[in-house]
């Protein structure tokens, strides 16, 4: 028995690497496809360098620091921006959820602002904050705090009126009710926004330093462009695809820490 | 408990004229302390409204006293209620342990005192062994369990259960119903008990009110009930029953008694000192052209007198030594094939369907 379980896990686990194996094999099929195409010399290899160029020019970027000052800037300024961004959309999209009052004051401004692009809000910002550090994390926290309210105050009010119910006849008080039953029923929606806002912020950063900060990738980006260096070009495109894709698994990871033995069993 | 009020004291008063957007009309209940008053009515009738206004999660007009206080003015945190809801709504989110002390939580008690009452009132309704598990990893019969602990967890002065074994296989109900009406006994908790299963209502309740149109129509012991529904909506719940007047009855041991109508002599369960009447449903009365095998109690050979089709049924009264006895059986029914009026057939009275009145 013993024996047929460890083959099962066995087995199973083989087929888990041969899953992501087969998932790796058409990013391996492009790359060699791309460092191929590159070398046939039919565009100019400034204009499309092969694969082993752009890592070659990666490391040399990585030893010189210049990608490892530009990426801890930009890194910096999302991180910032993202995590008090989600923690003031967090807390007022508890209290929207929460409070019928403060829901109904709130939302039309909210639904207005909600749509608003976060770059929309770049020349206000300029205006406002000048061109210094503030104006990045500002993109950035706007860019976080409505999608993220907008989705806790929806997951809050999504509950079902039932467990709060319950909760009152089991002596507990509003406090405590939004923060024992309705903070965590409200999470699966909370982690969607997380989840989303975090690539987006990503995204916005690059957009917000392109256009207007003289530091980060977004700015490493227009200087390689402006000395026509598509290897640097593709580097910052991979740091930018590499971030993205890890904040949205980290935060699907959080989430299916915190939600997935008591939704799915 | 908290109040120290003897059996038999009023603990709530509820006198209700309305309920916004439900149909109310007009309710005056008083339960007792420590008995379970079983609420039975059709769907519709306004029992849960009932219950969620006693809970104070509907606004009403009229007066709810608790322990003589008007709960109006008390917030449903203080109000001291257990409340189970059809649905249960166990906290998903939580282990069972966690939504059985979730109520304890909020009395100021110390970490190991809630751990300690907790695990006391899991040992009750033996859930111990599934305290680590979330909701979504338990049946129909555990969720009941968990969440009946979670009421009645923080002592409350009064368990309001809403038809809580209404989404259970027949079986399961069953033995939920004998262990809740064990629960409720020995920790002697004051219990407004919601149903539309008249067998439910007479299992678990003391007493019996009967709802229709939100309004109350009878209260009083499932036996007074019985005997005089004096509403055809009652009679309609209660389904027709041929009942039998006893005029003599001895013990005979072994828990039973035997009973003398003055016509038949049967025997039934020794569940009351004086035995007035008996009854049994009409559902319950087995017919058979064929003399059953066994010994001859509670046999009765008696003769077809009327036979009527109704619907899928076809209800008979037979007639045994002079008793009328109501029963019915499916239409095609094998038992009697090609009987008409006249012919003489089997009665089998199964002794746990006769009711001791």
């Amino acid at each position: 028995m013993i024996f047929s379980t460890l083959g099962g896990s066995m087995n199973e686990s083989k087929k888990g690497l041969m899953t992501s194996g087969l998932g790796f094999l058409p990013v391996f099929a492009f790359l060699g496809l791309w460092e191929l195409v590159a070398r046939l010399d039919i565009i100019p290899r400034q204009m499309f360098p092969p694969f082993s160029a752009v890592v070659v020019e990666a490391f040399t970027l990585i030893k010189n620091g210049v990608l490892i000052h530009h990426f801890s800037m930009s890194l910096m300024r999302v991180l910032i921006g993202f995590i008090t961004g989600s923690i003031a959309g967090l807390a007022c999209g508890l209290l929207m959820g929460w409070n019928d009052i403060l829901n109904r004051t709130f939302s039309p401004i909210v639904s207005l602002i909600y749509p608003i692009p976060a770059l929309g809000w770049l020349p206000i910002f300029m205006i406002w904050f000048g061109i210094n550090e503030l104006l990045p994390i500002a993109i950035i926290f706007t860019c976080s705090f409505f999608p993220i309210l907008y989705n806790t105050a929806s997951g809050v009010r999504d509950v079902d009126e039932n467990y709060v119910q319950v909760a009152r006849t089991l002596g507990q008080g509003e406090g405590r009710i939004l923060m024992t039953i309705l903070f965590p029923l409200a999470l699966p929606s909370i982690f969607t926004g997380l989840r989303l806002e975090a690539g987006m912020a990503w995204r916005v950063i690059i957009a917000a330093e392109m256009v207007a900060i003289p530091t980060g990738i977004g700015a490493l980006l227009m200087r390689a462009e402006s000395l026509i260096r598509m290897d640097i070009i593709i580097v910052c495109l991979m740091v930018l695809a590499v971030m993205c894709f890890s904040f949205e698994r980290f935060f699907y990871f959080l989430e299916k820490r915190a939600t997935e033995r008591w939704r799915i069993g | 408990m908290r109040n120290g009020l003897l059996k038999g004291g009023v603990l709530a008063k509820i006198a209700l004229k309305a309920v916004k957007n439900f149909a109310l009309n007009s309710v005056d209940l008083e339960v007792h302390h420590r008995e379970t008053l079983a609420i039975v009515g059709l769907t519709g009738a306004g029992k849960t409204t009932l219950i969620k206004a006693v809970a104070g999660l509907v606004p009403y007009q009229g007066n709810i006293f608790l322990n003589g206080s008007d709960v109006r003015s008390i917030p449903i945190r203080e109000r001291r209620i257990g409340y189970l809801p059809q649905d249960l709504f166990l906290f998903p989110h939580m282990t069972v342990f966690s939504n059985v002390v979730y109520g304890l939580s909020g009395m100021g008690l110390g970490r190991e005192a809630i751990k300690s009452q907790g695990k006391d009132v899991m040992e009750l309704l033996r859930i111990t062994h599934l305290a680590g598990r979330y909701p979504v990893n338990l049946s129909g019969g555990e969720k009941q369990r968990v969440a009946l602990a979670r009421a009645i967890a923080p002592h409350p002065d009064i368990l309001l259960l809403d038809e809580p074994f209404s989404s259970l296989d027949v079986k399961t109900a069953k033995y939920l119903r004998l262990e809740f009406r064990r629960i409720l006994r020995d920790l002697r908790l004051t219990t407004l008990f919601i149903t539309h299963n008249l067998t439910e209502a007479e299992e678990m309740g003391d007493r019996l009110a009967v709802m229709d149109k939100g309004s109350i129509l009878r209260t009083g012991s499932f036996s007074e009930i019985f005997i005089s529904p004096n509403h055809p909506l009652i009679s309609e719940l209660l389904g027709s029953h041929t009942i039998l007047n006893c005029k003599a009855s001895h013990p005979i041991g072994n828990g039973l008694t035997q009973v003398e109508t003055g016509k038949i002599s049967l025997v039934v369960p020794d569940e009351k000192e004086s035995i007035q009447k008996v009854a049994i449903a009409s559902r319950h009365v087995y017919i058979s052209k064929e003399k059953p095998p066994g010994p001859d109690v509670n046999r009765f050979l008696g003769t077809v007198e009327e036979m009527v089709d109704e619907g899928s049924l076809k209800r008979l009264v037979i007639n045994v030594s002079g008793e009328r006895v109501l029963a019915e059986i499916p239409q095609g029914d094998e038992a009697l094939h090609d009987s008409e009026v006249g012919t003489s057939v089997y009665v089998i009275l199964h002794l746990r369907h006769l009711k001791v009145l």
